[in-house]
């Protein structure tokens, strides 16, 4: 797999606890990589670590296959790390100017990218203001368009989202889908649950510093997904109850519904199910997969590790 | 290096602290030269009842000494050494204020969490801000020693008769009975200059190593003056308990260095007799200027170095 971040065995304490703890990820170029984490897991500490802000005690990390905080490597990252940092007696164009500048493009030509960078976050009618009388959501969205500035190849966005009112979070989130089809690599630090399943193909999910889960969206949804198998009668149910239990199926009832059982049948396949107790001569009037929400998954993740 | 001296100028063009420092301290300067030289080309004494004719000539003489002394300080080359010296505390201050904020306020602001993302090379950038800030420095500099070149021609004080600073009657009866009285060589007004110019860098180095390392402009300056102020303290404490062949340890201190340095230039100008100023204190050492100035050479060159070390080995957390 050609891999825009590869991290491995990552380590970092603050303290006596530990921030990130034996990380180990791999971001494919091209995927919209989610990084879902409680507060305080050590989502940002890892950003930080990638971008070489910060060192790691253990561990190693390629961006695109060079050292974090290389001059080759950072050319092609744009990040949002935590809350947005300007200087505040400096307009919106004159930032990203300087940060241009900074990046060594000339002047014109860093002109023009500070007014296309804000031009895509919607910052252009204000991009002569001060920044110090930005609210916090303009200041995201210029972070963002310096984040843009140099068209990277990787966008790290650490809670892009953060401080912005509706119509911004749907926007930002519309900018993050554009960046996906046009081929960019976006590692996406967030919270927002809803956010990784609407952008993201693959997600990793820390807790205290642990990567608890990592691979596709689709099958972390599936590791938490559960069949709902209904009966004529409750006897039924309560027959297949003890069948599933003796295959080493875990089972338990659904509320008021004395008929209906519900089944964490992974890894075998419902069909497997229905075999299984057809076998026993019981016959579910009805078998429907219910899918898990990443919100559910996200907690039996996190919660007890 | 090119584009960090370009984004160095658009960062700091519209910051209007740094140009009240770099035009508010000439201007300072030159108020205070103004208001001296105002009240230097005069010197009245005031006699009641008859003087004696003797005496009468002894007044007229040392009033003519009196007017050609006061004169003294607002004439070319003297004048240089005038304004710098009024401009002294403002130039340190200045300095060191300008040092930490432009140090300091990356750290408040969190931009240098950017600066370090689009321009990872740490070193390179401090050494553009170090240049900046001397840059920064050395304009003020010049702004105030161009002035006070000019000013004799701008703001003219009556030199009287410098030959009445040598007439016997007077000597000993007016001015510093230790300070030498009379002009100073272009040479030496530049020395005098140049050891102030010296003294506001050690205080940039100061204050600039406390803002990395506390990474905040304000404490970074307080830091500095609570530091400059200890040390002082300590070195005069330990100048006067410990035994003689110790005494070369609070030598070494900054401010005693900084102290000295200008004490030395001045004695080299002709402008102070050696033996006077801080030379005075108790339990005081003398050391050879040269070595003086190597060990306040070594203090400016560390604390710079110290800079690149903590940038380079800092976690940016910002």
């Amino acid at each position: 797999m050609d891999a825009a971040i590869e991290v491995r065995g990552l380590f970092r304490h603050f303290g006596p606890v530990p921030a990130v703890d034996g990380i180990d990820l791999t971001v494919p170029r091209g995927s919209v990589y989610g990084f879902l984490g409680p507060n305080g897991s050590g989502k940002t500490t890892t950003i930080r670590l990638m971008l070489g802000l910060i060192r790691p005690e253990r561990g190693s990390i390629k961006l695109f296959g060079g050292a974090p905080g290389s001059v080759d490597c950072l050319a092609q990252v744009g990040a949002v790390v935590e809350q947005p940092a300007f200087y505040p007696y400096l307009s919106a164009h004159e930032n990203l100017r300087l940060f241009a500048t900074l990046a060594g493009m000339p002047s014109t030509t860093g002109s023009a990218a500070a007014d296309r960078a804000l031009d895509v976050v919607g910052l252009s009618a204000v991009a002569g203001r001060r920044v110090d009388g930005f609210s916090t959501g303009m200041s995201q969205r210029l972070a963002m368009a310096l984040a843009l500035l140099r068209d990277p190849t990787l966008v790290i966005l650490d809670e892009p989202t953060n401080g912005l009112d509706p119509g911004g979070v749907v926007e930002v989130r519309g900018l993050i889908a554009e960046l996906a089809r046009n081929g960019k690599t976006v590692f996406l630090s967030t919270h927002v649950l809803t956010e990784v399943e609407q952008l993201c193909d693959r997600v990793a999910v820390l807790q205290r510093g642990r990567l608890v889960a990592d691979g596709l969206v689709r099958e972390l949804l599936e590791r938490g997904q559960r069949l709902a198998v209904a009966f004529d009668t409750a006897e039924q149910a309560e027959q297949a109850a003890r069948v599933l239990d003796e295959a080493g199926l875990a089972t338990e009832p659904v509320g008021d519904r004395a008929n209906t059982l519900m089944v964490n049948f992974e890894p075998r396949s419902s069909s497997d199910i229905n075999r299984l107790l057809a076998g026993q001569g019981l016959y579910p009037a009805e078998l429907v997969v219910r899918r898990a929400s990443l919100e559910s998954v996200f907690l039996d993740l996190t919660e007890g590790v | 290096m090119g584009s960090l001296l370009r984004a160095e100028w658009l960062r700091i063009r519209r910051r209007w602290d740094v140009w009240i420092i770099v035009l508010g301290i000439p201007a300072l300067a030159l108020l205070a030269y103004a208001t001296s030289a105002h009240s230097g080309g005069s010197f009245n004494v005031q006699t009641s009842g008859d003087v004696p004719p003797e005496f009468k000539q002894q007044i007229a003489a040392e009033t003519a000494a009196s007017l050609a002394l006061n004169a003294l300080p607002f004439q070319f080359p003297h004048s240089i050494v005038t304004m710098v010296q009024g401009s002294m505390p403002w130039l340190v201050l200045g300095s060191a204020f300008l040092s930490a904020s432009l140090l300091g306020n990356e750290f408040t602001w969190g931009t240098i969490r950017n600066v370090v993302l689009i321009r990872p090379d740490r070193l390179r950038y401090l050494s553009t801000r170090l240049l900046t800030l001397g840059g920064l420095l050395l304009l003020t500099f010049g702004l105030v020693t161009v002035m006070g070149a000019l000013a004799p021609v701008v703001l003219r004080v009556d030199p009287g008769d410098p030959s009445a600073l040598s007439d016997p009657s007077v000597l000993g009866r007016i001015g510093n009975p230790v300070q030498p009285i009379g002009p100073v060589s272009p040479g030496g007004a530049l020395t005098v200059a140049g050891s102030m110019l010296v003294v506001a860098v050690a205080g940039m180095a100061l204050a600039g190593f406390a803002a990395l390392k506390l990474r905040s402009a304000a404490t970074a300056m307080l830091a500095a003056g609570i530091y400059a102020i200890a040390e002082g303290i300590v070195a005069a404490l330990m100048m006067s308990r410990l035994p003689e062949s110790l005494r070369f340890i609070p030598q070494m201190a900054l401010t005693v260095r900084i102290t000295s340095l200008i004490q030395d230039a001045q004695v080299a100008a002709g402008l102070a007799a050696p033996g006077g100023g801080p030379t005075n204190s108790v339990g005081w050492l003398s050391l050879p200027p040269a070595v003086g100035a190597a060990i306040l050479a070594a203090w400016v060159v560390g604390l710079f170095g110290l800079w690149f070390v903590v940038l380079r080995r800092a976690d940016i957390n910002e």
